[in-house]
């Protein structure tokens, strides 16, 4: 869904690098120099971001009527 | 016992002990990990929520965003509100948005501080939300530890290492750099005429260097009297804070303990 | 009481108002898409 507020295993907080990240990489930057410019060195940490896919973006793309829901 | 700061970051502190027992660092590391209160948001009242996330989804991730100004807090164990909770052992945090255009986020910025606590970043998003789509919610922090849920525990990565010891037999050494090579921490170098260590508190104890060598000439150990402890803190409190604090919850410990004795019957 | 909202009108439904319908339609429009609408009542979500 949304990228994780923190890592899985050892709880350090990665959601707020995700953006630089993703940033970094779709501009064809290596993935493994820019989680090293984010500081991030356990493998646990680093796997969040590696293996994360955005899946929010797409459900989104189904939600369009705000304006409906939640009048009552 | 002596003390000396190998280095710090803004996150990370290394910090080296001498001439101590390791499982008394070890007592400290498990202290700062499980029993330092820390707030947290743990009760969230949401009104409206018409964005993609799940309510609950919605207050997990705000339960794991660290919080910072909890000082002025009491446990909830030792607040005269029997844990119910009141204003002396919670704090209250506020989120009121309406997106205004497709894919917009909410950063952990927006939550707004109605007591003492407020988050310790301000850049983690929360939720995205379509133009129209509205979040509202109220959300009570409180202090709690470790132990009882991950999102009380202050520090990421919280660690004792004895002091490693690497031995070269300059005998025996000849100085042939395979170890140089085969080094995963790269802490070996030559320099002259002899095989040096750059920067023991590096290596891993990991024994690569002593397989590889030809003639047996370096052996790796260690020193159980002298121990690293790495603290790396999550944002609420900062890692010097973290420590001073589990003294202070060890001593309190004790404390007790020393009462309890005192308090005993006399043995007849 | 549960609520409904209708998808193409958008008219809030009382539950009671489906009773007597056959099916499940608006009863302004005849429309057979329902949402259910969020409970006014606001429950306390503990975060973990």
């Amino acid at each position: 869904m949304i990228i994780p507020v923190r890592c899985f295993t050892c709880g350090k907080v990665v959601a707020d690098k995700w953006e630089e990240f993703k940033k970094e990489v779709s501009k064809g930057e290596n993935p493994a120099k820019v989680l090293d410019s984010l500081g991030i060195k356990r493998y646990c940490c680093r796997r969040m971001f590696l293996s994360h896919v955005e899946l929010i973006d797409e459900s989104l793309k189904f939600h369009v009527h705000g304006k409906e829901e939640g009048k009552i | 016992m002596d003390v000396e700061v190998l280095g710090t970051t803004n996150d990370q502190l290394r910090l080296l002990v001498r001439e101590i027992e390791p499982t008394f660092m070890s007592a400290i590391r498990r202290i700062i990990m499980a029993e330092v209160p820390i707030p947290a948001i743990d009760k969230v009242y949401i009104a409206e929520n018409t964005g993609v996330l799940y309510d609950e989804m919605l207050a997990h991730r705000l339960g794991l965003i660290p919080l910072k100004g909890g000082e002025t807090l009491t446990l909830p164990e030792k607040c005269s509100c029997d844990k119910k909770g009141c204003n002396l052992c919670e704090s209250v945090l506020t989120l009121e948005v309406e997106a205004k255009e497709d894919n917009s986020i909410v950063y952990s910025g927006r939550l707004k501080a109605e007591g003492s606590v407020f988050p310790a970043n301000n850049e983690i998003p929360i939720v995205k939300l379509n133009s129209g789509q509205k979040v509202a919610l109220v959300a009570h922090a409180r202090l709690g530890l470790g132990k009882e849920h991950a999102k009380w525990q202050p520090v990421s990565a919280c660690v004792v290492k004895y002091e490693p010891v690497i031995s070269i037999d300059s005998k025996k050494c000849e100085l042939r750099a395979v170890c140089v090579e085969e080094c995963p921490k790269k802490i070996l170098a030559v320099k002259g005429k002899n095989l040096a260590v750059t920067s023991i508190w590096d290596c891993s104890l990991c024994k690569v260097c002593e397989e590889v060598c030809p003639n047996s000439a370096i052996r790796v150990s260690y020193n159980d009297r002298n121990s690293e402890l790495i603290v790396e803190t999550t944002g609420s409190l900062s890692t010097e804070e973290l420590v001073l604090a589990a003294c202070e919850v060890l001593l309190h410990k004790c404390e007790d303990l020393k009462n309890s004795i005192k308090d005993l019957p006399e043995a007849s | 009481m549960a609520h409904y909202l209708c998808e193409k009108c958008g008219k809030v439904i009382d539950s009671n108002e489906l009773l007597g319908l056959p099916g499940i339609r608006c009863p302004s429009c005849g429309h057979r898409i329902l949402y259910k609408a969020r409970s006014q009542i606001v429950h306390e979500i503990k975060s973990h």
